[in-house]
């Protein structure tokens, strides 16, 4: 009896497809109708198997959603990846729709967040996948930059509007999140660093955003929050702390060695929000919790820069001698208890508002200030820290962060600090805060 | 202790137990039933049968998926195995497609799962890289398919043109080759090197 491909019982066939590569499944699919049919009309065992040849399992970073639509969910990431590389193969970003393009990006930040238990797995084939896509749009290996949108020679376009408009467009602000979440890439930080210091240099940008001090006010609570007082996260301005910072470390590269990984290219360091075993609030409370705090700051108001308000002018950051001031310090915090009452508790109830107290550290580990705060989570799920540091004679700076990514996520806080007590001149600056083990 | 195994077309073979017990099947009969009788193997014509035989004889010192051994440090160099295609399994599956279907068949049917595997990822590379032509001209496949049909999978299969390329790329050790197995670039390294999470 003959034997060909289609007379193999449907099993084997299936087998055999799972060794197949995606693309070259698609193509079998058009070879026949009754090869059709077991590839999209039957069960989702072959989806699921390519699907895991490229993502981590959605199952094992807390998607509990059964059956998983694996092949609906793989063609979404594909589509996705096509739309942000689509870009480069010619098509300007005006041939895909916004609409497509920001479900686009969205998905890739989603994909970012899947990935799995970030305490066991070392190597993330979703986020390998992330980067992949991040590094070759525009093919320019920019992959922060290209996120932006265009690059010329002599112009980087901006992840920001500017002067910053006080209801971001969805898109513009999920950009700037992709963007955070992605960090630095050494290029990116190249390309910053050698393009004039002029209304296009996203360094200058970034400053101009970071240090108008109009934006920090009751309806911000003084940290990188809207404006209209709802107390979601503003990406935009957080980006431009997350640029400001990572190039002053940069700058100072040997004095902040430890915080090196700034600079990890397209940073997405285990973006999952889940936790393994334990649940969210188990782990807050296993205290005391050690937190090394990097801040960058301007350290007197002598050259705190302050934005031209009337003018939104960026001159002062345009001159090439204007530097900020770079300090490190070391934070020892631990948890004091969790506020069930709290306006902020009432959100997510699973998430309740913590408070922790602790002191900052010199560098030989002595307690040198007070430092007191709580952690809740924003109505759009971000985490927010708020911490006051005080002197002896009462409340001295007032920092209100964002975490960037997960529980377990490297990346940190990232802020603004203010004086305490608000409604008195400035210093104002940015801090980004990272985790030490 | 010696099996006799009667191929479809009636021809005799005798073999070594641990040969014949390569077969999950064959080796469910010997629990139940012993090596009293010959078994006959319906759907297993002689010159299929005699390539089994060949591939298992081969293989006999393997460790089974049914033996307690197989989990553990066992199971690992199985895995291991798994994703290298040894040299003699590649010669010995280099044959002609319509002999390669049969063991296929075969192998599905006698449950000799390693051999299945083998010769899933033999059929699995022939496709690898082809268009729908190739493929369709490669098996002998008749398509049945619309003009209408077949522009609207064309949408379908470019979203993988990109997958593909990918793949191409994380999976240089091989077909399913597992991730540890693959070269660490830079970056990991770096990532495997970061402070604690």
């Amino acid at each position: 009896m003959s034997r060909s491909f289609l007379t193999l019982p449907p099993e084997v066939v299936e087998q055999t497809l799972c060794n197949v590569r995606p693309m070259d499944v698609a193509a079998v699919s058009c070879t026949c109708k009754a090869l059709f049919k077991l590839i999209y009309q039957n069960d989702s065992h072959i989806w699921r198997n390519l699907f895991l040849q490229l993502f981590d399992d959605p199952r094992r970073s807390g998607d509990k959603r059964l059956p998983y639509d694996w092949r609906g969910e793989l063609q979404r990431r594909m589509r996705a990846r096509n739309i942000i590389l689509g870009q480069r193969n010619g098509q300007s970003i005006r041939g895909t729709s916004a609409h497509k393009h920001f479900s686009a990006i969205e998905t890739i930040i989603r994909v970012a967040f899947s990935t799995g238990d970030f305490q066991t797995q070392l190597m993330s084939r979703s986020m390998d996948w992330v980067e992949d896509v991040m590094k070759n749009a525009h093919g320019a290996g920019y992959p922060l930059l290209s996120m932006m949108g265009t690059k010329t020679d002599d112009k980087l376009l901006i992840p920001f509007e500017y002067p910053i408009s006080t209801s971001p467009s969805e898109p513009t602000s999920l950009r700037a999140r992709l963007c955070v979440y992605s960090g630095l890439s050494y290029e990116d930080k190249e390309v910053i660093l050698a393009s004039p210091l002029n209304d296009n240099n996203l360094r200058v940008r970034s400053r101009a955003l970071v240090y108008d001090l109009d934006r920090y006010n009751q309806a911000s609570h003084w940290g990188p929050l809207s404006w209209d007082g709802r107390r979601t996260v503003d990406w935009q301005l957080l980006l431009a702390i997350v640029l400001v910072i990572s190039l002053n470390v940069h700058d100072h590269v040997s004095y902040v060695e430890p915080c090196l990984h700034v600079f990890h290219p397209v940073g997405f360091p285990h973006h999952a929000l889940t936790l393994p075993q334990v649940s969210r609030v188990e782990i807050r409370l296993t205290g005391p919790v050690s937190l090394g705090i990097g801040v960058v700051w301007c350290p007197s108001a002598t050259i705190a820069p302050q934005v031209d308000t009337a003018s939104r002018s960026t001159a002062i950051f345009q001159d090439a001698d204007f530097v900020e001031g770079v300090h490190v310090l070391l934070l020892h915090l631990e948890f004091v208890g969790a506020d069930l009452d709290a306006p902020e508790s009432k959100l997510f109830p699973d998430r309740p508002l913590l408070h922790f107290s602790g002191s900052t550290l010199s560098e030989k580990g002595h307690a040198q200030g007070k430092v007191s705060g709580h952690v809740c989570m924003t109505p759009d799920r971000e985490v927010q820290w708020t911490l006051q540091t005080d002197a002896d004679d009462g409340p001295l700076w007032s920092s209100v962060g964002i975490q960037i990514g997960g529980v377990g996520s490297a990346m940190g806080v990232a802020g603004i600090w203010t004086r305490a007590i608000h409604g008195m001149e400035p210093p104002t600056g940015p801090f980004w805060t990272w985790r030490l083990d | 202790m010696i099996v006799s195994l009667v191929s479809s077309d009636g021809k005799l073979y005798q073999v070594d137990e641990a040969v014949a017990r390569r077969s999950g099947v064959i080796y469910t009969v010997l629990e139940d039933i012993g090596n009293q009788k010959p078994i006959p193997l319906l759907n297993v014509p002689s010159h299929v049968l005699k390539q089994v035989i060949e591939y298992c004889e081969y293989h006999r010192t393997d460790p089974l998926p049914q033996d307690a051994e197989w989990s553990g440090p066992a199971r690992a160099e199985l895995v291991r195995r798994k994703a290298v295609v040894s040299d003699w399994d590649k010669k010995f599956i280099d044959c002609d497609q319509t002999l390669l279907f049969e063991i296929i068949q075969a192998a599905s049917y006698l449950d000799i799962k390693p051999l299945l595997d083998l010769g899933c990822k033999t059929v699995a590379n022939m496709m690898t890289g082809k268009s729908v032509e190739d493929i369709r001209a490669l098996f002998h496949i008749e398509n049945d398919f619309t003009p209408e049909e077949e522009t609207a999978m064309q949408v379908e299969r470019s979203e993988f043109e990109s997958l593909y390329n990918i793949m191409i790329k994380s999976m240089a050790g091989g077909v399913n080759a597992p991730v540890t197995s693959l070269p660490i670039p830079g970056k990991a390294r770096r990532r495997l090197r970061a402070p604690h999470y």
